[in-house]
C-alpha cells in the first residue's frame, strides 16, 4: 500500500472511525527520522524511545486542533525538538546524576558495540556533542547532520537566524577543538 | 562570497569537522520500528481514556457555578419577595410648618397619638447622671463663682 499524503492522514484522523488507523499510520510514516533526530540528541536509545513516545502522545493531543499552517514534520519535529532539550536538562537537574556520572553512562553505551557502529572517530565526535549545552547541542544536530537551513531551524527553535549562526559557529570550534586535541578525551586513553 | 549552507565556513572553521562522515553510527534494536508503533497507540488509547474521564469533570466543575446562578434566578421567580415585616420603616409622609397650621385639633390629635414617647426624656439628650459629693460640688460652685444663696432662693 501506497504512503498517504499529509492531507490525507489529517482527514483520516478527523473521522471518529478511523483516528486510531490514521495515527498508526502517522507514527509509522515519521517515527524514523524523529527517532534519528532524536537520537543524535540524547544519545541512548531507551531515552530516546521515551521522548519518542511523549513527542506522539503530544502529537494526538495537538493533532485535533492542528489547522496544517506547517507542514506535518516540521510541527512533529518542532515537538520533538522541545522534548528532547526537556529531556536533558531534566537529565541534567537529576538530584543524584551528575554531568560526569551522565556523560559516564552516555559513554559505555557509546562503548557498547550492540548500541553504535561507528568507528573511533566518530564515538570521539559523538561524546564531543554530548558535551554541549541542550540548546548548542540540538542547533549542532540540526545544522551538521540534518543539514536543515538556518531558516527552518528558526522556525523550530524559535531564535532569531543571526543568533542560531552565531550558536553554530562556537558548537563546530568547540567540537573542533575536541576531536582534534590529543589526550582531550579521557576515553580515548583506554582505547590506544 | 555568498555561503547559505555554511559549508565554506565549516571547511575554514573546523577542518576536522568538515572531513568527517555523517553516517548514522546508532544501531537501533531489531524489530523496533515494528513494535513502537503499537505501543504508542496503546499508551494513547490508555490517557485518552483518563482524558475523557478528566474532561468530563472538567465540564461539570466549570458548569457548576452557572448551574447555581440559574437555579437561584428560577427559586426567586418562584418566590416572589415577601412583604416587608413589622421592623420595616413605613414611607414617612413629614408634614410642613404650613400643613400643620391648616389641620383641625382632632387632626393633629390623631397624628400626635401615633408618636410614641420616649420612656425617658433624658437619655434622648444624652443625660449623664453625676454623682459629686459635697466638697466636689463647693468647688464647682466657686469654680464658676456661682453664690450657693441665690441657687437655694431660686430653688
Amino acid at each position: 500500500m501506497s504512503e498517504l499524503s499529509d492531507e490525507e492522514l489529517l482527514a483520516l484522523f478527523r473521522e471518529a472511525s478511523s483516528r486510531h488507523y490514521a495515527f498508526n499510520l502517522l507514527v509509522r510514516k515519521y517515527q524514523q527520522r524523529l527517532y534519528g533526530s532524536i537520537r543524535r540528541m540524547v544519545t541512548d536509545h531507551d531515552e530516546t524511545k521515551d521522548v519518542l513516545q511523549n513527542v506522539f502522545i503530544k502529537a494526538w493531543t495537538g493533532l485535533e486542533t492542528f489547522r496544517g499552517d506547517a507542514q506535518l514534520y516540521s510541527w512533529l519535529y518542532r515537538i520533538a525538538h522541545n522534548e528532547s532539550i526537556t529531556h536533558i536538562k531534566r537529565m541534567k537537574r537529576g538530584i543524584f546524576t551528575s554531568d560526569e556520572a551522565m556523560m559516564d553512562r552516555l559513554t559505555s553505551t557509546l562503548d557498547s558495540s550492540e548500541h553504535f557502529s561507528g568507528d573511533l572517530i566518530l564515538k570521539k565526535l559523538q561524546r564531543a556533542v554530548m558535551r554541549l549545552p541542550a540548546k548548542q547541542r540540538a542547533v549542532f544536530t540540526m545544522k551538521y547532520f540534518e543539514e536543515m537551513k538556518y531558516e527552518e531551524m528558526s522556525q523550530v527553535t524559535g531564535t532569531s537566524v543571526g543568533a542560531l549562526k552565531a550558536s553554530y559557529h562556537v558548537a563546530t570550534r568547540k567540537i573542533e577543538e575536541w576531536i582534534t586535541r590529543p589526550g582531550h578525551d579521557p576515553a580515548e586513553a583506554d582505547q590506544t | 562570497m555568498n555561503d547559505p549552507t555554511g559549508t565554506d565556513d565549516l571547511k575554514r572553521s573546523a577542518p576536522t569537522l568538515f572531513s568527517l562522515p555523517k553516517g548514522d553510527p546508532f544501531v537501533v534494536p531489531e524489530g523496533f520500528f515494528d513494535r513502537f508503533p503499537h505501543e504508542v497507540q496503546h499508551l494513547v488509547t490508555a490517557k485518552h481514556g483518563h482524558g475523557n474521564v478528566w474532561s468530563a469533570w472538567k465540564r461539570f466543575a466549570y458548569a457548576l457555578p452557572v448551574i447555581a446562578l440559574l437555579g437561584l434566578g428560577l427559586w426567586w421567580a418562584i418566590h416572589p419577595v415577601e412583604e416587608p415585616g413589622p421592623l420595616a420603616m413605613p414611607a414617612a409622609a413629614p408634614f410642613t410648618d404650613g400643613e400643620l397650621d391648616q389641620l383641625g385639633d382632632d387632626e393633629l390629635l390623631a397624628l400626635s397619638e401615633d408618636v410614641t414617647p420616649l420612656a425617658d426624656p433624658a437619655e434622648a439628650i444624652g443625660y449623664v447622671d453625676i454623682q459629686l459629693n459635697d466638697d466636689e460640688l463647693m468647688a464647682y460652685l466657686e469654680s464658676n463663682g456661682a453664690d450657693i444663696n441665690e441657687l437655694i432662693a431660686t430653688e
